[in-house]
């Protein structure tokens, strides 16, 4: 068998990698939104965020297809219908757990310094991870999606069903959050964001936003977590790699801003075409070495922080650790 | 009972002039004990006659799939020696310690070993054991490694107290270039990770490459794949390469990501790679049908459910311990490991010497150990030239196979369990494997 080479027009070439690029952008961006959230709520960086994202994709496989919840109760539904619900159970699932390890480890450690508690998230990464490992028997396991890794064409664009998702879900979620920032709760949200005392003063529950931030920080890791988890660039599913995608999240969350919402979208994006381009144009240059694709979003992170300090959409009040 | 009639049955063991044929535990191996006294010293107990071996074994980390079935499978090995009377009266004691394939664990755990055990029956880790190994040479530490580097057989790399086992990452490579252009393959990329596993195969791939005529090398993706990272520049090198042969040296769940995203971006051409390359959980991901299509699986040992004499030992015994448990291809791993230390013990007790010196000694002088079957006898005299291992087995994931079987539900107790795939090429040894003068490692750390 005599295998023919892929030949793409330079247009073809970066219509693609741009495609790839938004896709893998948009699940930074999940990522990032939720690290966002949890910071800008509670001033927490969570450094357990990549361990969480894993638990979430893991709850999947296990609801989907160890166990088939629900879609053993609802055999007449179509199979996406039964795996998004089973997705949607171990997204809230993923949300009850991050909000009980806020109330267990994070607020009891309210006004300590943001060091101690950023230590304490990397206590939970590790614990989180290894109990998730131990939960994969430290293998991969397949979330029965039903997304599959066949390519659809758009013209020049070819993408796969999950990576189509991807983009639709990250569109989705951004409108829930500006939605919800715009509810009762999510002013409250804000106003604790912008000033924990004042919000008190005004009779805003601190405990229960913190509660809420985390909530809906595990919840976006999860999402994260799941979209990385299919597709082909999770075609093995979950696995004791997932977790590790939170940390090429970084870069996404400080190029937007460490606080801003609209930041998190963006350094996602940002980042996610950086990788995909230069790992197109810049992986034939050989003096380059191995892995530069890798390197150019903390390239870029530095020379952003050397022109803004707080990112790209950042307020400068932030204090970092 | 059904498992020592197996031994009784299979067992058969000769010291003929340093030919050694076990393929099973058993207790008949020696002759009579000799009123002459044993020489003891650490890790053996003359008084309660037992022998202690370690293990410092990843059992949470990256390998941890792997090496958690190894581990259990030397357990059952061991246990059903010890029921059957021991070797020769010896007890033999296993004592694990948990390395999370992490360097310096790996340090600390082998400092709780090192003055309660007489060798190590598995280690697992090629930087691991590397980094251990002035201590281990300090201490006259036998130690089976869990690693197919090509510099264990050198004693002036190892200084002699590595028993390694299976054919190394170069020379496997080697023999997956063989079975690609026995296929028709004319052009073969090469990708893999970073560091003694990816560019050892990588070396050996290589050269095969430019040892048979009509076959050039595609895309070079040798240390090209690291972990965690984005992988788009090794997928468009594969894709865009026009070989039809990709040699993969990762673990699966990347190896898969790999797989899938150049198949995607219009890679024609099929897959092949280093045994930790491939997982038969693959087959319960997306990419099943991929690696059913596309992909050829590379084996030091038989796999589950094959029928050779040590295999079905090996079987019985796993399925008596564990009948609830999923059928793996690692126990055999570690059951042919327990049946090397096994015959040193042997060799050692025949020379009534039970020292940590002594075992390396007999390690030294194993010839022909026989597996019943379920990979090729081994030897550890004369040059590695010599004694290496060349050949390695080479299977293709079924997928209809593996899903009749129940797939993902199938437990041990099951009689036509499998890991679901199908046998392609016995044990063989490519032309260029053989030709190959090995001579020094074939990547240096």
């Amino acid at each position: 068998m005599i295998a023919q080479a892929v030949s793409q027009s330079g247009v073809d070439k970066f219509v693609n990698a741009l495609g790839s690029g938004v896709a893998l952008g948009a699940i930074y961006a999940l990522l990032a939104l939720g690290f966002v959230i949890i910071f800008k709520a509670t001033q927490v960086v969570n450094f357990a965020h990549g361990a969480i994202a894993a638990l979430g994709a893991y709850l999947v496989s296990y609801f989907a297809v160890t166990i088939n919840i629900p879609g053993r109760w609802m055999t007449f539904a179509p199979d996406w219908l039964q795996w998004s619900l089973s997705a949607l159970v171990a997204v809230l699932l993923t949300a009850v757990v991050g909000m009980i390890v806020e109330r267990i480890t994070i607020r009891p450690m309210i006004g300590e310094p943001l060091f101690a508690i950023a230590m304490i998230t990397l206590g939970l990464d590790l614990i989180i991870r290894t109990t998730t490992n131990d939960l994969l028997d430290n293998t991969n396991a397949g979330l029965g999606d039903p997304f599959g890794l066949e390519v659809l064409t758009f013209g020049a664009l070819r993408l796969d069903a999950a990576q189509i998702a991807t983009i639709g879900v990250t569109i989705v979620v951004v409108l829930l959050l500006m939605w919800f920032f715009r509810t009762r709760t999510g002013v409250a949200v804000r106003a604790t964001a912008f000033d924990q005392e004042a919000a008190m003063a005004q009779g805003i529950s601190v405990g229960k936003v913190f509660a809420i931030a985390w909530g809906i920080g595990a919840a976006l890791a999860a999402l994260g977590g799941i979209f990385s988890s299919v597709g082909s660039r999770g075609a093995a599913g979950v696995s004791p790699f997932t977790a590790l995608i939170a940390f090429r999240a970084f870069p996404a969350i400080i190029i937007g801003g460490l606080d801003s919402i609209a930041g998190a979208v963006a350094g996602g994006m940002i980042v996610g075409v950086l990788e995909v381009m230069a790992g197109t144009y810049l992986g034939g240059i050989s003096w380059l070495g191995t892995g530069f694709s890798g390197i150019v979003p903390w390239l870029v992170m530095m020379a952003v922080l050397l022109v803004k300090p707080y990112g790209l959409f950042g307020t400068e009040e932030i204090r970092r650790v | 009972m059904v498992f020592v009639l197996a031994l009784v049955a299979t067992a058969c063991s000769t010291d003929d002039g340093g030919a050694t044929t076990t393929v099973a535990p058993t207790t008949t191996t020696t002759a009579a004990p000799a009123p002459k006294e044993i020489k003891t010293g650490r890790g053996v107990d003359a008084a309660t006659k037992t022998i202690k071996l370690g293990l410092l074994a990843d059992l949470t980390g990256l390998f941890a799939p792997l090496v958690i079935d190894i581990t259990d499978a030397q357990k059952v090995y061991w246990d059903n020696v010890n029921a059957a009377g021991g070797v020769d009266g010896w007890t033999v004691e296993l004592v694990i310690e948990d390395t999370n394939y992490n360097l310096e664990q790996h340090q600390e755990k082998y400092e709780n070993l090192r003055e309660q055990v007489v060798a190590i029956s598995q280690s697992t880790g090629s930087p691991t054991n590397v980094a251990t190994l002035p201590k281990y040479v300090e201490d006259d530490m036998l130690v089976l490694p869990l690693s197919w580097f090509s510099g264990w057989p050198f004693a002036d790399f190892d200084s002699g107290v590595m028993i390694e086992q299976n054919t190394n990452y170069c020379l496997e490579a080697m023999n997956l270039v063989d079975f690609a252009q026995s296929m028709g393959g004319t052009t073969i990329n090469v990708v893999g990770f970073p560091g003694d596993y990816g560019q050892d195969a990588a070396a050996g791939a290589k050269w095969a490459i430019d040892f048979y005529d009509g076959v050039e090398l595609g895309y070079d993706g040798e240390a090209k794949v690291i972990p965690g990272q984005d992988y788009t520049e090794v997928i468009q090198g594969i894709a865009t390469s026009g070989a039809d042969w990709t040699i993969l040296t990762t673990n699966p769940s990347i190896g898969a990501t790999i797989l899938a995203g150049a198949v995607q971006a219009g890679y024609a051409g099929r897959f092949t790679g280093s045994g930790p390359s491939y997982n038969f959980a693959l087959l319960d991901s997306p990419a099943a049908g991929l690696y059913d299509a596309r992909y050829y699986q590379s084996a030091y040992n038989v796999l589950w459910g094959d029928d050779t004499p040590g295999n079905n030992v090996m079987m019985a015994a796993m399925q008596a311990a564990y009948p609830d448990r999923r059928p793996s291809d690692s126990f055999i791993i570690g059951w042919n490991e327990s049946i090397v230390m096994h015959e040193v013990i042997k060799g050692a007790l025949a020379a009534f010497d039970l020292t940590p010196e002594s075992f390396v000694a007999v390690s030294n002088s194993l010839a022909d150990v026989d597996f019943g079957g379920s990979q090729p006898n081994q030897s550890w005299t004369g040059t590695p030239n010599d004694f290496v291992q060349r050949g390695l087995a080479m299977y293709e994931p079924d997928l209809a196979v593996y899903t009749a079987a129940g797939g993902a539900a199938q437990t041990l107790s099951q009689a036509d369990a499998t890991t679901g795939s199908v046998l392609v090429q016995d044990f063989f040894v490519g032309a260029a494997a053989a030709a190959y003068d090995f001579v020094g490692p074939c990547y240096e750390l």
